[in-house]
Order: structure tokens, then C-alpha cells, then sequence
């Protein structure tokens, strides 16, 4: 009888050192992995703030964001109206204008081409728009409209759009 | 080594498929299972596994680092400093690595200090000594290249002065020490050499710590009483007698070595490496971490020229005997196990050596007071300097006066106990009468 | 001693020969160290070799010097006696009894501290340690006891030793330190705005970045504020030109200066350091850059100042390029506490401290954490092992 108690309180006391130092070993291994987590620096550049207010109609921009080119439109009425008359069934990746831009004046798009990873033409006046007077991938012909959707050539997505919000009404945070 | 060990309860299952295809389990339970250890091992045998898991530690710390610095003498202190400020927990990787390269060196020399009194070089283990020298040599070059990375003040200064070491040997010295900066002075292609080195040499390290076990378990562990293990009896296995005291030794030194990581992170280290790498201003005065000191000790120590008394004949002019010194006195213990020629182990039993073995010990810690304090440093009105030199001469004169001439001509050794269980069993017996006494007076 | 250059020069080929002789006489003494014979001829060389420098010793008038430092030896004890005495000279006895002063404090100290520590070993045994664990015990305590009082007898003040001319700062008691310390948020805030003011004229902060501030308490709101409050040269843009931008929280502090030399030029040739990690970068940290700060003043008669330069005893060599940088009401304080000299180099330390160390309080709040998980680990890890041995006869 007292020999079993003594082995129960025994293995118990092995057990919980055994237990103890795994978790403790546990716990330990967290930093070292967290430490490949983004930094605070670079968290720090995570959003981008743009001031919409000096971007005419029909003008767009281009700006850095983590790392990556983003196409800031500010878009006419004639090209939002070309826009939402899209038919779907012609659109390889179907999504309507309204999903694309919350506020149809302004079209925010990452600016690489999803086909191989290029930066489409179109920012810039005289810059090739392609056949949908939108954006023209020039590495392998990737035509894109007026939504950032991709209408032919290569690409098999839509260009994509970032998170933003807009601070209010000519400033958006992108990120 | 031998051919596969296949036992009855590896034999099945996954682990047997394995086992009987690359023996790698049968090797760990030989190794770290059903190793038998003399069952009479103080907790002083518990720093040669805390020595390994610091390797680990620093390894683990140091790639995580490596990952997050730029070995470039315009960003490398930037780089540090992002890793302190910005990088996740980058603060206590760094500081962990810092003060383990402090917290190895204070495992190893108890390491060494304990094989030392208690004759662990001597046959059949003095492979196993030389290998641990070997990986002491590696460790202070890995430990010196890391502290050159951060770029500081210290960092530059302390390169400088360790590499122009070199320039002390006859003839080629310049030439080494342009080999060694790749340039005219320390510079960026000396801070890419040192990084590349210092990632490299701790694998090194692991190589020869392997060779080191290896032969440890050729010949088995030596212990307090130093005789040999004559029976099963006198052993008992490494799991879980040695696996339970082993997690212990490891939970009180990583206990200590919180406090400094948490609480005085920068108390070992010099406040000038927290000012970028200058090479226009030399710090007033500069120290290397405190584990190198009784070496840089020796260094200083020797400011004479050694030649022909009363001509002026110079063999060895004092820069190189300085640098010799430094060196011998680390090479010296590759042939210690020739040089101590008692045939007994333990310092238990041989009451002279003990004696010079203290003095040995304080002469040592004496040096590193030594080396922490300017060359021009006054002890009781004398240079300190002249006691440095007193406490060198000692060092060298416990290795190749004391050790193979003095003691064994003077020292009579103590009887030996018959074997280890005899004389483990008296303890127990001792320890319970103890506590019976105890008891009845209460 | 001698030249070095001379010793240098003199490494001739003959001379170069010898050494290499001398070396493989070595080697060869070291690998046959075994046979008898050559064991006495290393011997020899031992002891003869070192004759060289007890010549070299007494040819070049040591012997004067050691004769001199016997009395000096002496000399203190005197003076300690004297002081004894007459306290009142003992003050202006000097730097000279200050060694053996010290020395006395130490050994006194550490006399009693042994005494307590023998006495608890004692007390330990006869109560309920082992006698095995006693001996170890008892070893333990001689080994510390020796390495302490090496040390501690030995040991300089940190880097006020001589060659350090600097006066010790006293020892302030700041929020920050012990192992529970936190920042004075509302000191360091404080302090950010004398550093923007006052020592940010000369000084760059360059690894503090706008976002940390947050840590002082400001919301998101007022650090966009804060940074854009700042011009920050940036570039280069389409046309490839650089531009000024106002700041954001991701920049970091912006230097004064365009570069060190910049730096230097403007400011009589010394470089104003960086203050990012000023308290971790000087030795007594924070007590050493308060005192510095409020320590100026005029020089004693008998001290020769430099042509632009300002005395503070404080510093390395007691004088300094950099101007008394604080005068009474130098900033208005927006929470209206008065800007003494003396509060303002409170608060600036404070942000200072901060900027050096920001991850501070993390780090101890983590600590505290880790010794008490390893502290419960190690009893319960000391109980099993006892465990496991027990049954070991």
C-alpha cells in the first residue's frame, strides 16, 4: 500500500517536471518565432495616406505601397458609366464595377499584372491604354478596362483592390 | 562505430524499420539512455551538458540574428539597433545571445576547472581533454569575431588590437595582418570576413563536441573519487538519473541567467560598443569581455625582451612575448596530460595538489582583475603590472614545474577507497546516521 | 622600458635565426618533455630566460623607482592614521589616503559579511542540512569568499578609476530603476520637449522614430501631429529631385545636421553625439548625464580651461565643447511646472532613458515572469531528481 503511494507521488513529481519543462520550452520557442513575424518598422509602412484633392478628373496616380505600385484613378463620368455598362458575360473573371470602386468616382488598384507580375501601361498620358482604354500589360498583352478588369490577353484576374477606406472625402488610407 | 543494435522492443513498428535501416535510436539509448555513469557524479558533472545546451542556445540565437543583420560597417550598428527597437522580441534574442556568450564561457571554464582538480585528462581520457581544448580555441575565436560585429567603439578597437597581435610574428606579420583585414586597416571586408567565420565556426564547434562525446563514451565518465569503475555496481544509467539532475542543472543556470539578461543586460558588456565604430577615436581605454581578460593579462604582463642576460642579444622582443605567452598558455593544455604525471586522478587524494590547484584557480581570477584595470594601474603602490607578471609566471609554473617535477617527488596521496559503490554506500550510510542523530536530539 | 621601435629594428636576420632556434628548441623540449634529461634542460631555460629582465631591471634605475614606491607604500598608512587623528585634515589629505581609506571600508565589510555567512553555514548544519551538503555548502561559501574579496578589495570604482578623470555623480533615484521600474511618462513627455527645444539644435535622435513616442502616452491622433510638424528631405521624386515633405510617424527623428562633418564645422570641430542611446552609451548612465548636465560651473582657480571650452567635473577631462545647454524658464512647460535647470535635466534624462531603452519595460515585466516559472521549475525539477535518486544505495 505505501509502496504504490510512493510510486504514485513519485511518477507524479517526474511527470509534472517533465510537463513543466515542455511548456517552458514551448513558450521559450515563441519569440524566436515571432521574431520572422514583420517588424515595427516595417508594420509602420503598412498603410499608405493619400490626399485625393489635387487629382483632376480623368488624372491618375501612382503610389508606393508595402513595397508595391497602386493605381489611384480619378474617373470621369463617361468612363464610370462605361464601366457599370459592362455585360458580365463578356468578363473572364466576372465582378461588377460596384464591387470594384466603393465610391465609382475613384478606382484603387495594385498596380501588377496578375499574369506574370509586370506593371501595366496607363498611368501616364500617352501611355498605350490598351483596347479597353483602361490598363495595357506590355510584357505578354494583357488587356485591361477602365475597372482594372481584365478583358484580354494572358492574365487570368482582375487587377486586384487593395483594402482602403477613405478618411474623408479627398483623403484614403490605403493598407 | 558498431554493428546495428537490435533489441527486442525497437525491433517492431516504425521506430524498428528505422532502426534496423540507420541505427539512430539504438545510438541515443546507448548514448542517452543506458550510458552508464559512475553513480557517485557530483552536480560539478552537470556543466558539461550545460555547456552543450548553451551552444544550442547561442546557435539558435545566432541564426535568428544573422537573419536580421547587415554585415556592412555603414549598417551594421543600424542594423543592431533595429534589432533591438523594432524586429519582434529582437531585444531578447539579442541580449540572450550577448550575455549566453558570457554564461558559455562561465559553463566551460567550471568545466575545465572541475576536469582539472579532479584529473579528468589523465589516461584513458586524454582525447577527450584535447578535444575540449580544441573547442575552448574555437570558442574564443567565434566569441571574439561575434563581439566585432556590432560595430561599436569596443568592437572596432578590440579587432584591431587582437589582429595586430599578429603582426608580432618575425618577417610575415604585416603580411598576416593585411591577410586577416583584407586591407590597410580594419574595414568593411574584415566585418564580412568575421561574420561569414563567426556563422561558421559554431558548427565547427558542434563537429568536435561530437568527437568529444564520442570519446567520452569510449572510455566513460570520470568522477569525483577519479578511480576507475570496476562493476556494474559502481554505475548507474544516464536515464533518469542524469536526464532529472542534467533539466535541474539547466533550470537553476537559466534562472541565473535571466537576471542577467532581464535585469542587467549590459552589465557585462562596455558601454562604449553602444557608441558606432570611430576609427579617428580611440576609447581611453580598451578592455575585452571579461572572459578573455586573464589572457589579455598575460599579454600585457610581458613588457621585457627575452635574450642573453647582460648583452643585448634579443631573442624574443616583448610584443612577441607577450603573444606567445598568451598563446602558450592556451596551447599548454593540449599536453597536460603529460605533463601531471601522478597516477592519481582526483584531487581528493592528493592534498599538495589541491593546495597549488587553489592557487591556480585565484592566481587565474587575479589575472582577469588584472587585464580589467589600465596598463599604468597601481596595486599597494607597486605596477600592477608586476603582479600580473607574478601571477603569469605561476600559471606556467603550475603546468610545467609543479605538475610533472615538484608534486610528484613531494606529495604523499591519501589512501584510495576500494571502489566508487563502497565508497557511495558509506556516504548514504553516513548521510542516514546523520539524520538519526539529528532526530534523537531532537 | 624599452623602445619599442628600437626592439623592433633590432630584429636583424641573426637575431630572426636565434628566435627560430630558440622556437624549435621549445617545440622539441615540449614533445620529448617525457625523457628526463631534456625535462631539466627546459628547466633551465625557464629560469634563465627571465634573468634577462631582472638585468634589464636593474640597469635601467627600477631599482630607484621600486625604493620609491616602498615609501609610497608606506605613506598612506601614515596619512590614514593621521586622518584618524584630525578629521579635519583627512579631508584635505587628498587622493593619497583615499586607497587605503577605501581599503579599510572593504575589509571591515567584507569581515562582517563572512562572519554572517559562516555563522548562517553553521546555523544551516546544525538545523537540517546534511553533512555532505554542509561541506559543499561550507567549499561553496570559501570559493565565493575568496572571489569576493579579491574582488571587492580590488575592485576600482567602474570606470571613475584613474585615467577616468571625471567626477562620480551621485546616485539619483529614478522611476526606472530596480527590477520593478517603470518610465515617468509625464518627466519624459516633458522631456521630449527640452530635447526638441533646447538639444535638439546640435543632437539627432536618429533611432527613435515618431511612432515610439506613442509609448510617452500620446494617442495616434497626436503623433501624426507631432511628426508632421517636422520637414523631412526626401526624394528623389519624378524629376529626380530630393523634396521636403511634411513628417510622418514611420520617419525618424531628422539629424540637424546633413552629416558629421557638417556637424563638426558647425560646432568648433567636436561632433555633438547622438543622443539615441546616450544613457546606455556612458558609464553611471543616467546619474552621469544628470550631473553633467547641471554640473557646470566655474573653474577652480588652479584649473587652466581651454579656448572654447566649459568646465564640469563631471566629464572625462572636466572640460567640454558644449555650452551650459540649460538656463532657468528655457521652455514653458505646457502642464506649468516650473523650468528649473535642475527639472529639466530631470525630465530630459527621463525621455532620454526612454529612448535608449524603450523596450525596458517589457523586458522586466518578462523577467519577472521567467524567474518565477524557472524558480518553480527548478523546485519541482530538485524534488523529482531527489526522487530518482533515492532509491539509489
Amino acid at each position: 500500500m505505501s509502496e504504490s503511494k510512493e510510486q504514485t507521488r513519485r511518477d507524479f513529481l517526474l511527470l509534472t517536471g517533465v510537463a513543466m519543462t515542455s511548456v517552458g520550452a514551448g513558450i521559450a520557442a515563441w519569440p524566436l518565432i515571432d521574431s520572422f513575424n514583420p517588424s515595427a518598422d516595417v508594420l509602420a509602412l503598412a498603410t499608405t495616406e493619400l490626399d485625393l484633392s489635387a487629382i483632376e478628373p480623368g488624372q491618375a496616380v501612382t503610389v508606393i505601397w508595402r513595397g508595391k505600385p497602386v493605381f489611384v484613378r480619378h474617373r470621369t463620368p463617361a468612363e464610370i458609366q462605361e464601366a457599370a455598362n459592362t455585360e458580365m458575360n463578356d468578363l473572364p473573371d466576372p465582378q461588377s464595377d460596384a464591387e470594384r470602386a466603393a465610391n465609382p468616382e475613384w478606382l484603387v488598384l495594385v498596380g501588377i499584372c496578375t499574369h506574370l507580375g509586370c506593371i501595366p501601361l496607363g498611368q501616364k498620358d500617352g501611355d498605350s491604354r490598351g483596347d479597353f482604354n483602361g490598363w495595357f500589360c506590355p510584357c505578354h498583352g494583357s488587356h485591361y478596362d477602365i475597372s482594372g478588369r481584365i478583358r484580354k490577353g494572358p492574365a487570368p484576374n482582375n487587377l486586384a483592390v487593395p483594402e482602403y477606406r477613405f478618411v474623408s472625402d479627398t483623403r484614403i488610407v490605403i493598407g | 562505430m558498431s554493428a546495428p543494435h537490435t533489441s527486442p522492443e525497437n525491433a517492431k513498428g516504425v521506430t524498428g524499420w528505422l532502426d534496423s535501416r540507420l541505427p539512430v535510436i539504438s545510438l541515443m539509448n546507448r548514448s542517452l539512455r543506458d550510458f552508464p555513469e559512475p553513480k557517485n557524479l557530483s552536480y560539478m558533472w552537470t556543466f558539461g551538458s550545460l555547456a552543450g545546451i548553451a551552444l544550442v542556445i547561442m546557435i539558435v540565437t545566432g541564426i535568428l540574428l544573422a537573419a536580421q543583420y547587415t554585415p556592412h560597417v555603414d549598417h551594421a550598428f543600424d542594423s543592431v539597433e533595429r534589432i533591438m527597437r523594432d524586429v519582434n522580441y529582437g531585444w531578447l534574442i539579442r541580449y540572450i545571445h550577448s550575455n549566453g556568450a558570457s554564461f558559455f564561457f562561465l559553463v566551460v571554464y567550471i568545466h575545465m576547472f572541475r576536469g582539472l582538480y579532479y584529473g579528468s585528462y589523465k589516461k584513458p581520457r586524454e582525447l577527450v581533454w584535447m578535444l575540449g581544448v580544441l573547442m575552448f580555441l574555437l570558442m574564443m575565436a567565434t566569441a571574439f569575431m561575434g563581439y566585432v560585429l556590432p560595430w561599436g567603439q569596443m568592437s572596432f578597437w578590440g579587432a584591431t588590437v587582437i589582429t595586430n597581435l599578429f603582426s608580432a610574428v618575425p618577417i610575415v606579420g604585416d603580411t598576416i595582418v593585411q591577410w586577416l583585414w583584407g586591407g590597410f586597416s580594419i574595414d568593411n571586408p574584415t566585418l564580412n570576413r568575421f561574420f561569414a567565420l563567426h556563422y561558421l565556426f559554431p558548427f565547427v564547434i558542434v563537429a568536435v563536441v561530437v568527437l568529444h562525446i564520442w570519446a567520452l563514451h569510449v572510455v566513460g565518465s570520470n568522477n569525483p573519487l577519479g578511480i576507475d569503475v570496476k562493476s556494474a555496481r559502481d554505475q548507474v544509467p544516464f536515464h533518469p538519473y542524469f536526464t532529472y539532475r542534467d533539466m535541474l542543472g539547466l533550470a537553476v543556470f537559466l534562472f541565473f541567467f535571466s537576471l542577467f539578461v532581464f535585469y542587467a543586460p549590459n552589465y557585462l558588456g562596455h558601454p562604449d560598443n553602444y557608441i558606432p565604430a570611430d576609427p579617428l577615436v580611440t576609447p581611453p581605454h580598451i578592455v575585452p569581455e571579461w572572459y578573455f581578460l586573464p589572457f589579455y593579462a598575460m599579454l600585457r604582463a610581458i613588457t621585457f625582451d627575452i635574450g642573453i642576460p647582460f648583452t643585448s642579444v634579443v631573442f624574443i622582443d616583448a610584443k612577441l612575448g607577450g603573444v606567445l605567452t598568451m598563446l602558450g598558455a592556451v596551447l599548454i593544455l593540449f599536453v597536460l596530460p603529460w605533463l601531471d604525471r601522478s597516477p592519481v586522478r582526483s584531487g581528493r587524494f592528493r592534498p599538495l595538489f589541491r593546495v597549488c590547484f587553489w592557487v591556480f584557480l585565484v592566481c587565474c581570477v587575479f589575472l582577469g582583475y588584472v587585464g580589467a584595470r589600465p596598463a599604468d594601474a597601481v596595486l599597494l603602490g607597486l605596477p600592477l603590472q608586476w603582479f600580473g607578471l607574478l601571477a603569469t609566471a605561476y600559471y606556467f609554473a603550475f603546468f610545467v614545474v609543479l605538475l610533472p617535477f615538484v608534486l610528484p617527488r613531494v606529495e604523499k596521496e591519501v589512501e584510495l577507497p576500494a571502489s566508487i559503490s563502497e565508497a557511495f554506500a558509506d556516504g548514504v550510510a553516513k548521510k542516514k546516521r546523520g539524520k538519526g542523530a539529528e532526530e534523537a536530539k531532537a | 622600458m624599452r623602445n619599442r621601435f628600437a626592439s623592433r629594428a633590432s630584429l636583424t636576420a641573426p637575431t630572426f635565426a636565434a628566435t627560430v632556434m630558440v622556437s624549435l628548441t621549445s617545440t622539441v623540449t615540449v614533445l620529448t618533455l617525457m625523457t628526463k634529461k631534456t625535462a631539466t634542460m627546459a628547466t633551465v631555460l625557464i629560469v634563465v630566460l627571465p634573468l634577462r629582465s631582472l638585468q634589464s631591471f636593474l640597469i635601467q634605475q627600477r631599482a630607484v623607482n621600486a625604493g620609491r614606491t616602498a615609501l609610497l607604500m608606506v605613506s598612506p598608512t601614515l596619512r590614514s592614521f593621521q586622518s584618524f587623528l584630525s578629521p579635519q585634515r583627512a579631508v584635505n589629505a587628498g587622493q593619497a589616503n583615499c586607497l587605503f581609506q577605501r581599503l579599510t571600508v572593504k575589509v571591515t565589510a567584507m569581515a562582517a559579511v563572512s562572519m554572517v555567512v559562516l555563522r548562517a553555514v553553521n546555523a544551516a548544519r546544525t538545523a537540517f542540512l546534511s553533512r555532505k551538503l554542509t561541506a559543499t555548502a561550507a567549499k561553496i561559501a570559501a570559493v565565493s569568499m575568496v572571489v569576493l574579496t579579491v574582488g571587492v578589495l580590488l575592485s576600482p570604482d567602474k570606470a571613475y578609476a584613474a585615467g577616468e578623470g571625471g567626477k562620480k555623480p551621485p546616485r539619483q533615484s529614478w522611476s526606472f530603476n530596480g527590477p520593478f521600474g517603470v518610465f515617468d511618462k509625464s518627466a519624459a513627455q516633458r522631456g521630449l520637449q527640452v530635447y526638441r527645444e533646447v538639444c535638439a539644435a546640435c543632437h539627432s535622435l536618429k533611432h527613435v522614430a515618431f511612432r515610439n513616442i506613442a509609448a510617452l502616452g500620446y494617442n495616434p491622433d497626436q503623433v501624426k501631429a507631432f511628426a508632421a510638424e517636422y520637414q523631412i528631405l526626401d526624394g528623389p521624386n519624378d524629376e529626380g529631385d530630393s523634396f521636403e515633405r511634411p513628417g510622418l510617424p514611420s520617419d525618424k527623428f531628422p539629424s540637424p545636421f546633413p552629416n558629421d562633418n557638417a556637424a563638426r564645422a558647425a560646432n568648433g570641430g567636436a561632433l555633438p553625439p547622438d543622443l539615441s542611446l546616450m544613457i546606455k552609451a556612458r558609464a553611471g548612465g543616467a546619474d552621469y548625464m544628470h550631473a553633467l548636465l547641471t554640473g557646470y560651473r566655474d573653474a577652480p582657480a588652479e584649473h587652466e580651461v581651454g579656448e572654447g571650452l566649459y568646465y564640469n567635473p563631471y566629464y572625462s577631462t572636466q572640460q567640454l565643447a558644449m555650452a551650459p545647454p540649460l538656463t532657468l524658464d528655457l521652455v514653458e512647460y505646457a502642464d506649468g511646472t516650473p523650468a528649473t535647470v535642475e527639472q529639466m535635466s530631470h525630465d530630459v534624462v527621463n525621455f532620454l532613458a526612454w529612448a535608449a531603452e524603450p523596450e525596458m519595460e517589457t523586458r522586466k515585466a518578462t523577467g519577472l515572469k521567467a524567474l518565477l516559472f524557472l524558480g518553480a521549475l527548478s523546485v519541482v525539477l530538485l524534488l523529482a531528481t531527489r526522487r530518482v535518486w533515492s532509491r539509489v544505495e
